[in-house]
């Protein structure tokens, strides 16, 4: 991206170059902001469930009952996972994002002081968009978050190139391990390859369906059931924050609806300072960075107009967002607006860049190195209470031994059926997790399809679920006895139940044969089950829907290492 | 003195304020902030996924 290099006047600006200070403030960064995350061990936050061996099974594959909400995510970690230990895998999730999406933010900006492209890195790395999806437990969005900048990068260099960098698919799949995450990574293509070329404009248009297939072709699979519940439009949409208002909190990066993972720093003045910045910093580079390059700005634009658009949407139209979600299957996609201001931040880093670059050159030397240290930390100061960890709520926690214990005795001793997950409901804050918050970890932990609740509860409104036989399980749970109740979830499928003893509420007793009476987990057999299969036209669906998803990133890589191969046998 | 020198001064003084008034906050926020999390209530059957309030 093509730049006028900076003004000087009266001031020395550090010389544009390459060196470590980018890559190492971006490492820096992203080790004190996760902390004891990184310690060993795993995460467990809100959606964030990982556990040691994740088991590849068909629910993880699209063809479960419920809707394909971690599809494909939870399939790619569990093929990963036989590769690199899950811990590992899990702290490399969490880290690289930030670095590397870090690195490719400040790669168009090459050309600007070194303290401007610190700026870029602090704010991409260091931000309530981050440190509130990172406590979510949204990691597919955050590798979509990181992804993004590449994305961008690699988009425009398909576009002025004319031929399709090799990279590119494999990005574009990494940025779709989520529904949102897909919606995201599709814009930044879409937007930066651009229509000028229609067969380019095809092919990305391909990549993105291809990268996304899995989901999409599961989701219409589920299509009956695939109608979200409209009460959730409302509890999910874009909030403010503290006495920041929504629209305000969506331009300083936050406003997610879940108040309880809002950094504390964010309800206060420090919110309000942030956003005076990043408008300060916005007025004082708009104009260069427009200039320096309308094609790359606009592509920037798309992205940031996008994503606080659908943002907004959110917050002020709940009611038209309810609709989508009951009427249009996959509609409730859109419901968790603020997860798509992930597109509002490579503009937002790159304008503050070029703001910080004009007011350095209105600054003498010595102002102007105070100047540029304070407003490199500025974000670490504007949200003190992301580092370590998002003030400790992001901790690596172990096991406790009934879980693996559990597992190895239904593989041990169950027959077939799938397992159900008692007391039916979908959140557990056990205390060997220090009372954080998650989705039962228990069912990833085992290796057999699982049934849980679906249903959600947020600020005591319940957010029904969509997955049918979740239903089908609990009219057999209000059975009057427990045989009656045994015999009901055996002709569901349910050939295992585990109860969690340290969650709330009280579970019905099922008749079944003990396999395990641990201090945390009770585990208890049911004879004569069968998991039940998807029909045959499912499984061709899938099937190529993950070949679509698999193909085009490794035959674009085979083919690029090929032609490196011939390339350097020709003499 | 110069113009730029004095405008540097200005600068100076007020990006350390700003810099010395938020690190102040900031260290009184994280140090005053209510626990973020309250224990579960044992007749609570189900806990909630979030808070909007």
């Amino acid at each position: 991206m093509s730049s006028p290099g900076p003004r000087r006047r009266g001031v020395s600006v550090p010389r544009p170059g390459r060196g470590w200070w980018v890559p190492a403030w971006a490492v820096l960064l992203a080790v004190v902001l996760l902390g004891p995350a990184l310690a060993p061990g795993l995460v467990l936050s809100y959606d964030m469930v990982w556990v040691p061996d994740l088991t590849l099974r068909s629910d993880f594959l699209g063809l479960g009952s419920s809707l394909p909400r971690a599809v494909p995510s939870d399939a790619v970690v569990s093929v990963l996972d036989e590769v690199v230990a899950g811990w590992v895998l899990q702290k490399l999730v969490l880290l690289l994002p930030l670095v590397g999406g870090a690195l490719g933010v400040v790669r168009p900006l090459r050309d600007l002081p070194l303290p401007a492209r610190l700026v870029a890195v602090s704010l991409f790395v260091w931000n309530p968009f981050v440190a509130e999806r990172l406590v979510m437990g949204h990691w597919p969005v955050l590798v979509g978050y990181g992804v993004l900048p590449w994305v961008l990068l690699l988009g425009r260099r398909w576009r002025v190139e004319r031929r399709l960098p090799a990279a590119l698919p494999v990005l574009v799949v990494a940025g779709s391990l989520s529904a949102s995450a897909g919606v995201v990574t599709a814009v930044a293509l879409v937007a930066s390859v651009g229509l000028g070329s229609r067969t380019r404009a095809a092919v990305a248009v391909g990549l993105v369906a291809a990268a996304n297939a899995p989901w999409v072709v599961s989701g219409l699979l589920h299509a009956a059931a695939g109608r979200s519940d409209p009460a959730g439009a409302a509890a999910f949409a874009l909030s403010g924050e503290g006495s920041l208002p929504a629209p305000l909190a969506a331009l300083s990066l936050g406003g997610i609806w879940n108040s309880e993972v809002v950094p504390h720093s964010r309800t206060g003045i420090l919110a309000w300072v942030s956003l005076l910045v990043l408008l300060g910093l916005a007025l004082a580079g708009g104009r260069r960075w427009w200039s320096r390059g309308r094609r790359d700005a606009a592509t920037l634009a798309i992205c940031w107009g996008v994503g606080l658009g659908l943002a907004l949407l959110t917050w002020a139209s709940p009611d038209a967002v309810a609709w989508v979600a009951a009427h249009v299957p996959g509609g409730g996609l859109l419901r968790d607006g603020s997860r798509q201001l992930a597109l509002c931040v490579p503009l937002v880093a790159s304008l503050a860049a070029v703001g910080t670059t004009r007011v350095l050159e209105w600054m003498e030397d010595a102002g102007a190195v105070m100047v540029a240290a304070a407003l490199v930390v500025l974000p670490v100061l504007l949200l003190p209470d992301a580092a370590l960890g998002v003030d400790g709520r992001l901790r690596a926690v172990d096991f406790p031994r009934d879980y693996a214990d559990a597992r190895a005795a239904i593989d041990e001793d169950a027959g077939p059926g799938d397992v159900l997950l008692l007391p039916l409901a979908s959140y557990r804050q056990p205390a060997w997790n220090a009372g954080r918050k998650v989705l039962d970890p228990t069912g990833r932990y085992q290796s057999r399809d699982f049934v849980t609740s679906d249903a959600l509860v947020v600020s005591g409104t319940v957010i029904a679920g969509e997955d049918p036989r979740v239903a089908e399980v609990a009219r057999a749970l209000d059975l009057p006895t427990p045989d009656e109740r045994a015999d009901a979830l055996v002709r569901a499928g349910i050939g295992v139940v585990i109860t969690d003893l340290e969650a709330p509420g009280e579970p019905p007793e099922v008749a079944g044969e003990p396999l395990l009476r641990g201090s945390r987990l009770e585990v208890s057999a049911l004879d004569g089950a069968r998991s039940p299969a998807p029909p045959t036209g499912w499984l061709w669906a899938m099937a190529a829907a993950w070949a679509a998803f698999v193909v085009p990133p490794v035959g674009v890589a085979a083919a690029a290492v090929v032609r490196r191969r011939r390339r350097r046998d020709t003499p | 003195m110069t113009v730029s020198s004095i405008a540097a001064l200005i600068g100076s003084l007020i990006v350390g304020g700003v810099v010395g008034t938020v690190s102040l906050v900031g260290v009184i926020n994280s140090q005053t902030s209510p626990p973020s999390k309250s224990p579960v209530s044992v007749e609570k059957p189900a806990i909630d996924y979030g808070s909007n309030s």
